[in-house]
This record gives C-alpha cells, sequence and structure tokens, in this order.
C-alpha cells in the first residue's frame, strides 16, 4: 500500500471519536432512504400484485336478498368474464371491551373459489355452526381454533365455534378497517340472517378499463330482473382506501429521509473544513516535497470515501433490516405476503451513489480550496492557525455591550464567530435542529386539536352498518337514561374530481353537528339540490360559494350549487365533505327521506365514567335493533384515530432526535476544533491562574451562545418551515388547520440549549484538562 | 561595516549550483511596502555547504523559500542546475522540488500519522526517482544513512527532536537531489543534537550534494565552505569563508 493512501487511512482512523460521528452521519442519511426505498418499493409492487392475482372483483353490487339467478345473468352480460354471488352480512362480535363489527362472507363453496381466494392457515373449513375467522382478527382480541365466540344478529345473538384461520390477501387487519372478518356456509349464514337468497354479486370482466360503463349496464340488468341494488363498488381497491394513507406516509418518509442525508452532507461538510484546517501544515509539507496539488486532493477525497464507503456499508445493512420491518408492518396490516421480500441491486446502487457519491461532491470545493493553499502559507502558518485576522463588529459590540459580564464569558462570546464558514455552518445545522422541532411540534399540535374540533359537541357517536328509518329507533332511544339530545346523519362516500367526498345529510339546524359557516350560509329545508362543502374540499377544488359542485356514486349523479363553505374535517385523508339536509342525502342515494347511518348523542353528564355508561347503554338498546350499530365515546374517536396515526407521531420524533444529534455533532466538531486552534490560548489562561472551570467556561459560553444565534434564526425560519411542512403532509396525507402554540417558541430554545449543552460537553472537557507545557512549548 | 560586492567572480560558471540574480521581495498592504530583500545576488557552488547567515529579520528565510520555489521574488531571478524556476507552475515546482531539492525544515514537519519509514517512503512516491519496486529498500538505505534504521516503524511522536530532524534528513535524500536545504535545521535542538545534525548535513558533501542552508548562529555559519550574509535584506557579506571576513574588513 502506497504512503498516500497509508496517510488517508490513517487520517480517518486517527480521530476516531470523529470519525465515528461523521460515519454514523452518512449511515443515518443512507439507512434512512434505503429503508425507505426497499419498504416503499415492495409495498408498492405487493400491492399491484395483490390486485392482479388474488381474484379480486371488479365490481361488486350489494342486493335485496334475492333467489334470481344473479350470478347465470350477469355472466351473459358483454364484459363480463366471471359473475358469483355470495351472502354478506355485518354483525357485531361480542368482545371483553364490547363489540367489535364482524363481517361475515358465506359461500357456497369452499373448493372453487372464483373470487378472494384465501388460504386457510390453520384448522378447517367451517361446517354447520362454525365460521372460519380471518387470521388478523387476533389482533382484536386473543382467540384460537375451536373456541366459541358470540355474535350478535338483528336482535337474537348466535355462538359459533371458530373452525379455523383463514389468510386472504388483501384482507386489511382490523388495526386499519376497524371490522373483523371471516367466513360461513352460505346456507348457514342465511339461516343465521332469517333471509332467503344471496344478496352480493361479485363480477370480474375482460376489459377492466371499461368498468364504469359495464357497472351501469349490469345495474339495469339486475333491476330488470326485479333484483334491489342497495349498493355497488367499482374498482379493485384492495385496501379499502389504507393504500392511499399509507403511499402518503412514505412520501412524507422519503421527505424527511432527504432532509436527513441533508444535514449528513453539513455534518461532512463541517468535518471536513475541521480536517483540511488541521491539516494545513501537512499539505504545505507535501507540496513542498514534491506534490501537486491534485495529489493532495486526490488524497483528502480519498479520506471522504472512506468515511463514505464506512457509512455506506453501515447504512445499507440497517436500512434493509429496518426497510423489512416496515414493509412487514403494513403487510401484516394490509393483508399482503410479509415474506416477500426483494433486495434488487438498484437499491445498492442508489445506496451507493448517496452515501459516497454525495459526500464526494458535497466535500470537493472545500478540499479544493483547502488544497490551494500555497506552502508558504500553509508552512508560515505553523501549527493551527489562530483564527481571525482582524477585529470585527461582533468583538466590539460584545466588548461594549457586555463588558459587565466576566472576562471569561466575553472571551467565550467573541470567539462565536471566529471561524466564519465554520460558524455559519454549525449555526445552519442547529437552527435546522430547531426548525424541525418546531415543524413536528406544530404539526402534531395542529393535528391533536383538529382531532379534538372534529369530535367535539357531542359524547357517543353511533354508526349504523343497516341504515335504519330514525322514527323507529328514536322513541327507544330518547328513553335511555343520560340522553340529553340525539341527532341523526346519513352519510355516503361519493367521488368527485378531486377524490373521495363525504356526503353528510344533517339537520338544517343542528345543535350537536358543528356549523363553522366562514362564508355564505347554513342549509335549510327549504334548500333543493342545495349543499355547502368544508374548508379543505374547497382548496382541493378552487370551489367557491355560487359554483356548481358534481359528485357521484357508481348507479347516482348529481350537481349542487354550492351556498356556503364550512370548516368541516370529518374527511381529512380524503377530498373533504359536502354538507347537506338529510333529506336531500336520501334522496341522493335513493333511500327513504327519513333514513340515517349515523347518530350523535349529548350525555347530560360531562363526566368520563357517565359517558361511558351512556354508550353501554346505547350500544344495547340499538343492539337490539336491526341496525347493526357500532357506539363509540368521543374519547374512543380521539383515541382511535391517535393510534392510527401513531408511526408517524413516533417517525416525526425519531427524525427530529436524529436531526438533533446532526446539529450537536456538527457543533461538537466546530468546539473541537476551536479547542484545538486556542491551545496556546488556554495555556497562556491556565498560567496566567485560570481553573479548568473558567476555561471550560469559555467554551460552554460558545457553545451555548452558538445554539442561541441558531434558536433566533430558527424562530424565524421555523414558522414558516411548520406552516409548509403541514401543508406538505396536507397534500399528501392529511390537511388540518395551522394552529401555532407561542409556547413552542420557548420549548424550542429549552431543547436548542440543551443539545448544544450535550454538545459542548466534549470540547469542554478536553479544554478544562489540557496542560500548559504542551500547549506553550513549540513543536 | 562596508557592504561587500555582489559579484559572483570569484566562482567559477562550471563550479556553479545554483544562482540568484538580483533577487527582490517587496511585500505591502493599505498604501505601505516593506522591502524583504534589496538586489540580492550570489552563487551557490557545487559540493558545497553554503550558509545563508543573519540576524532575525534579515530576509534569510525569504531568500531560501525563493530558492526552492516556495515564495516568488518581485523582481530578479533564480536559476538552480541550469534551470529558471520563476516561469514554473505551482504543480510544476511541486515536482521540480521532488526530484531536485530536499528540504529540511526548523520543525522537522514529518507526518504525524506516517512512521520513519513511510515518511521517506512518501518523499520517493511523490518524487517519482525510483521505481516502486525498490522504495522500501530506498527509504530503509536513508534511514540507515543518517542513522535511524533501527526506529524505523516509530511515529514521529515517538523519537526526539533530533531523531526527527535525521529522519528528516534521510526524507529530503530519498530521491537523491543534488541539493539540500535546510532553514535553521538546528534551531530547535538542544547543542548536542545540534551538533550531530549538522555534521550529517556537512558529511553529505562529502557525497557529491550540495547542502543550503539558513542559521543565525556565527559559529554555524562558521562551519560553511561558502556562505552569503544578509542584513536588513541586502548582502554584507558573500564568499568562500575566510575570504569573505577578509573582504570585509
Amino acid at each position: 500500500m502506497s504512503a498516500l493512501t497509508k496517510k488517508a487511512i490513517r487520517d480517518v482512523t486517527r480521530r476516531k471519536l470523529r470519525t465515528a460521528l461523521t460515519v454514523l452521519g452518512i449511515a443515518i442519511g443512507v439507512t434512512g432512504l434505503t429503508a425507505i426505498a426497499m419498504a416503499s418499493g415492495q409495498f408498492t409492487s405487493g400491492l399491484d400484485n395483490l390486485n392482479d392475482t388474488t381474484g379480486q372483483p371488479d365490481i361488486q353490487f350489494f342486493v335485496a336478498p334475492t333467489t334470481a339467478p344473479v350470478a347465470d345473468v350477469l355472466s351473459r352480460q358483454p364484459n363480463v368474464d366471471v359473475a358469483a354471488t355470495e351472502t354478506y352480512a355485518a354483525t357485531r362480535w361480542a368482545i371483553p371491551s364490547g363489540h367489535e363489527p364482524l363481517a361475515i362472507t358465506g359461500l357456497a363453496d369452499f373448493q372453487n373459489l372464483r373470487f378472494q381466494k384465501f388460504t386457510i392457515a390453520a384448522g378447517t373449513q367451517p361446517g354447520p355452526g362454525q365460521i372460519l375467522m380471518e387470521s388478523s382478527d387476533t389482533a382484536v382480541t386473543p382467540f384460537k381454533v375451536g373456541d366459541t365466540i358470540t355474535l350478535q344478529v338483528g336482535t337474537g345473538t348466535r355462538q359459533l365455534v371458530v373452525s379455523g384461520l383463514a389468510h386472504t390477501p388483501g384482507a386489511a387487519s382490523p388495526t386499519f378497517t376497524r371490522r373483523a372478518s371471516g367466513y360461513m356456509q352460505e346456507s348457514d349464514l342465511q339461516s343465521l340472517l332469517h333471509v332467503n337468497g344471496s344478496n352480493l354479486a361479485l363480477v370480474r370482466l375482460h376489459d377492466y378499463g371499461q368498468r364504469a360503463a359495464t357497472a351501469v349496464q349490469l345495474g339495469g340488468v339486475l333491476q330488470s330482473q326485479g333484483v334491489v341494488v342497495l349498493q355497488s363498488a367499482v374498482g379493485r381497491d384492495v385496501s379499502g382506501g389504507s393504500s392511499s394513507i399509507i403511499t402518503g406516509i412514505f412520501t412524507i418518509m422519503q421527505a424527511l429521509s432527504v432532509l436527513a442525508l441533508l444535514l449528513s452532507v453539513f455534518l461532512l461538510l463541517s468535518t471536513i473544513s475541521t480536517l483540511i484546517a488541521e491539516q494545513v501544515p501537512v499539505m504545505g509539507t507535501m507540496k513542498a516535497i514534491g506534490a501537486s496539488g491534485g495529489r493532495v486532493l486526490r488524497n483528502y477525497l480519498m479520506g471522504v470515501a472512506i468515511y463514505g464507503v464506512a457509512g455506506t456499508v453501515i447504512g445499507i445493512a440497517v436500512g434493509i433490516g429496518l426497510g423489512d420491518l416496515l414493509y412487514r408492518y403494513f403487510a401484516v396490516n394490509l393483508g399482503m405476503d410479509p415474506s416477500a421480500i426483494q433486495i434488487g441491486p438498484s437499491l445498492f446502487i442508489q445506496a451507493v451513489l448517496v452515501g459516497v457519491g454525495i459526500p464526494l461532491a458535497a466535500a470537493a470545493l472545500p478540499v479544493f480550496l483547502g488544497t490551494r493553499v500555497t506552502v508558504k502559507q500553509a508552512l508560515s502558518g505553523y501549527g493551527i492557525a489562530n483564527g481571525q485576522r482582524r477585529r470585527g463588529v461582533w468583538s466590539a459590540a460584545v466588548r461594549g455591550l457586555l463588558g459587565f459580564v466576566p472576562q471569561t464569558v466575553q472571551v467565550g462570546l467573541r470567539g462565536l464567530f471566529r471561524r466564519r464558514t465554520r460558524s455559519l455552518l454549525t449555526v445552519a445545522a442547529l437552527a435546522v435542529t430547531g426548525a424541525a422541532f418546531l415543524a413536528v411540534q406544530t404539526t402534531t399540535s395542529s393535528w391533536n386539536a383538529a382531532l379534538g374540533d372534529v369530535f367535539t359537541g357531542f359524547d357517543v357517536y353511533a354508526n349504523l352498518d343497516n341504515p335504519q328509518p330514525y322514527g323507529s329507533v328514536q322513541p327507544t332511544l330518547a328513553a335511555v337514561p343520560g340522553v340529553a339530545r340525539m341527532e341523526p346523519l346519513s352519510q355516503t362516500l361519493v367521488q368527485t374530481k378531486w377524490g373521495r367526498t363525504l356526503l353528510t345529510g344533517v339537520s338544517a339546524d343542528p345543535v350537536l353537528y358543528q356549523q363553522h359557516v366562514v362564508s355564505g350560509r347554513w342549509i335549510t329545508d327549504a334548500d333543493q339540490g342545495a349543499a355547502l362543502i368544508s374548508q379543505d374540499a374547497a382548496q382541493k377544488s378552487g370551489l367557491k360559494v355560487g359554483d356548481t359542485i358534481d359528485f357521484h356514486t357508481d348507479l347516482h349523479r348529481a350537481s349542487w350549487r354550492i351556498v356556503g363553505i364550512s370548516r368541516d374535517l370529518q374527511n381529512p385523508t380524503g377530498a373533504g365533505v359536502i354538507i347537506t339536509t338529510r333529506a336531500q342525502a336520501n334522496a341522493f342515494n335513493g333511500l327513504p327521506a327519513d333514513y340515517f347511518q349515523t347518530l350523535l348523542v349529548s350525555s347530560t353528564s360531562s363526566r368520563q365514567a357517565d359517558v361511558d355508561a351512556l354508550a353501554r347503554r346505547v350500544d344495547a338498546t340499538l343492539g337490539g335493533t336491526p341496525a347493526q350499530a357500532t357506539v363509540f365515546t368521543t374519547n374512543q374517536l380521539v383515541q382511535g384515530n391517535q393510534s392510527t396515526f401513531l408511526i408517524l407521531y413516533a417517525l416525526f420524533y425519531s427524525v427530529v432526535a436524529i436531526v438533533a444529534l446532526v446539529g450537536a455533532i456538527g457543533l461538537f466538531n466546530a468546539l473541537a476544533m476551536g479547542v484545538l486552534e486556542r491551545r496556546r490560548e488556554i495555556g497562556i489562561l491556565r498560567a496566567m491562574g485560570a481553573t479548568g472551570r473558567r476555561v471550560a467556561q469559555v467554551f460552554w459560553t460558545e457553545g451555548v451562545g452558538l445554539g442561541l444565534v441558531s434558536w433566533v434564526i430558527a424562530v424565524a425560519i421555523g414558522i414558516p418551515a411548520a406552516y409548509g411542512f403541514l401543508q406538505f403532509v396536507g397534500a399528501v396525507l392529511l390537511a388540518v388547520p395551522f394552529v401555532f402554540n407561542p409556547a413552542s417558541i420557548l420549548a424550542m430554545l429549552v431543547f436548542i440549549v440543551a443539545v448544544a449543552s450535550v454538545a459542548t460537553v466534549g470540547p469542554v472537557w478536553s479544554a478544562s484538562r489540557i496542560r500548559i507545557a504542551e500547549t506553550l512549548r513549540y513543536e | 561595516m562596508q557592504i561587500a560586492d555582489r559579484s559572483v567572480e570569484h566562482v567559477q560558471a562550471s563550479d556553479v549550483l545554483v544562482e540568484a540574480e538580483a533577487i527582490t521581495k517587496v511585500i505591502g498592504s493599505n498604501g505601505t511596502s516593506t522591502t524583504i530583500l534589496d538586489a540580492v545576488s550570489f552563487a551557490v557552488p557545487r559540493n558545497s555547504l553554503f550558509a545563508i547567515n543573519g540576524p532575525s529579520g534579515s530576509g534569510k528565510s525569504t531568500l531560501l523559500n525563493i530558492l526552492t520555489g516556495i515564495d516568488r521574488p518581485t523582481s530578479g531571478r533564480v536559476v538552480f542546475a541550469g534551470n529558471e524556476i520563476g516561469h514554473m507552475s505551482e504543480n510544476g515546482l511541486a515536482r521540480w522540488r521532488g526530484r531536485t531539492v530536499g528540504i529540511v525544515f526548523q520543525f522537522f514537519q514529518l507526518l504525524p500519522t506516517l512512521t520513519a519509514r513511510e515518511n521517506v517512503e512518501l518523499a520517493l512516491e511523490l518524487g517519482g526517482a525510483f521505481p516502486r519496486r525498490q522504495r522500501r529498500e530506498r527509504s530503509l538505505a536513508c534511514l540507515d544513512e543518517v542513522g535511524m534504521a533501527d526506529y524505523a516503524d516509530r511515529l514521529p511522536s515517538q523519537l526526539s527532536g533530533g531523531q526527527q530532524q535525521r529522519v528528516a534528513i534521510a526524507r529530503a535524500l530519498a530521491n537523491d537531489p543534488p541539493v539540500l536545504v535546510a532553514d535553521e535545521p538546528t534551531g530547535n535542538l538542544d547543542s548536542k543534537s545540534a551538533h550531530q545534525v549538522f555534521d550529517l548535513l556537512g558529511s553529505l558533501t562529502g557525497r557529491g550534494k550540495s547542502v543550503l542552508y539558513v542559521t543565525h548562529d556565527r559559529e554555524l555559519a562558521a562551519r560553511a565552505t561558502s556562505r552569503v550574509d544578509l542584513l536588513d535584506g541586502r548582502v554584507i557579506g558573500l564568499g568562500a569563508v575566510g575570504a569573505g571576513r577578509e573582504a570585509a574588513s
């Protein structure tokens, strides 16, 4: 190995802590990008695989139970490849904490499945009195094959024995869907429901692109056969909308990974500038004994490449592991195959380009500028240069304004901008740290505020799987002790040009359903073909009061006039809300005017225990009706929504921790270099009587001073950064109003000072232990 | 004291290794200028132990830097072994130094992360005078020449000042340059080490080398076979030792 190569290696390995921290910074950037690229790529291909290979139906019709030969009729229609019928039931599964919605599919033939082909992971297919549960249902409450579960069906209950556990590709976990699922013999299920005939028709098409038109045509065919179509679903979204959320999460993760990588580059630049400053005399010597500028440049870039290779190797290994964990988390919960991990060469190529290429590109200019020092300059500045060559405004300001503080503190403050480039890099990294903290704090507090806004005004929320006439349940519910007020809603997801919107039918003069009109007016009973839209729907569509909004389901279409815009966060991950009267909404869906799907209830007592008891009473009351209701308190709804985004909360704060680590490392490097450069100064201070503590105070002051300067800059950039980040998250995932808590600025100050203090520990300790003789002696 | 004649008549042209012709160095900032060297001319004979002597601030280190291409004169020229070095680029000068000039610094300037042998090998790698397969042997031979072969695998931090300077001399000899240049080579050593190092430098002239050294020490200057004396950037004495003093008195 040549002497130059040995030098490059030893320059890196000599300062073990600095090398470890620099390699760690690069590894963090590579880890993030590798993990996200791997998991998101695998997730996307897994999702495509599910859609293509599991036999998902292209169109589903939910109909009134019928014995008509629906499958035969549909299979003879143009563009229809395969048609089949099943029986579907929405039941309630009694679990220790209450009831969990349980969707049961009744199949006539378990051997020749044409759609949603599942495998039996344990046990056997169900016989009479048995149910085959989806394996992911064990996340709701633990159970095993052979256990007995209790179902509430209509007004009665039924006990079934679990015959086995199924794995249905594409079946999302109850963690995401909040609904368990299972399979029974079709005749057994129909007997349970006291119905005669199937109520679900499934169709696969020859030409998937014609699905919308074919759905309308097939709907007409069914009607001509006397089959009542209640609802239809067109398309193969196996995740039921979860895929768009997960895709949004991956997009945010990728953006945060890029941020972590940029900060790694900051860290690398700080390290390289420190290394170059240390090595100036060595560069001069090399040039004096025959090295050209190019050779010196290549030698130091070799050192950067060593950092990069080490960081890349670690980053790839950890990134693949994390990517695997990340993919498995989503795969298990979305019914994908968690073992189908593929690691392609593109992953390694990307990691090398990022981990080695970017550091080399970033370091090229500072290394080039550093190696341009002439031999004379390098050798005449023998030892480490002491820094500021001219007195600046800053020093004069410190002297003038802070003359009353101890000299050791003044020395620390005057040293803040001794090395401008280095100080700027350090301040920039710390400011980004503070801004990231503020952005995440603001995002999470905005989300929490939005959740509070959504679930406010009522105490209990009941959702009905089987819409009912309100008049049929209102007297019974009104008699439930603790009920102060009730308001029925009808809610349907409809399609608009900009996404899925929640069509909500409310009372003309609601009390529990909050109005929050921001422009225009509220809806009245006299309105026909009119609605309000939510603020996020207005933002996405560009529509305003007086415009017309077009929307449709697979079977119905409408164009309504916009009379107002309200702040309504019922559908934050979708395309907003359309608010109209319940009568209009039911008319759009072809339902009687009095039907409702959702009930808001307020309690006479505000105590949580009383609200919980009220929810149980409402649950028991609605359980005795055909409604098949699921009842929650607002507390449960808020916690449930928060837990859904728990991964994002954890992710955001993890990124803040990483950003803080990189900022701290940058400050550590800068202060360590300062200690090195000012060894002689330190020796003189010690010779004059300064204790180790007083010397340490100089550098602690410098470190915290840089932190405070960073805080000021972070305040200036952090608030717009927080707003921008919230808008970005809103665009890809969850749009909520910007809520800024001024206390976050103080929290950020504490955070930055803590980070700066931690970063100063090493250099301060080193400075306090310097021996006088070593510093005042010429080498 | 008379300012001696700046001519180089007493040195035959064929014996001249280095010629400095009217070297002037002026530095200035903020409208003021300072003349570091003022039309310095002299010739360095081959195989000589040549001293550049003068008190602190006389310009001797600046002159040495100009002779080795580390600095550039404001006017004048340097002809080194028949080559005028003033027209060379920085990289050209670096390569030229690697092959032609062995430099010994006052503060040794060994690379701290390389062993004694590796420091010498680095010079061989940069100078390119020996093929790769011969470098290890050559480096050990150079260290042996200065009495440091037993310390070949030690880092500079594990060597005394005198030992480090010997390694620096071995490094300077690595590419077999015709001339060694030393800037206050004993300035950072104790008296015993200083004598040993200077004896070593002096012995190199017997091996066909020319040694050019800067010193403010009169005793060391007196050991030169030729010298130039500077004061305030000007030559005040020139020529062979003994001859120069007679001329001045």
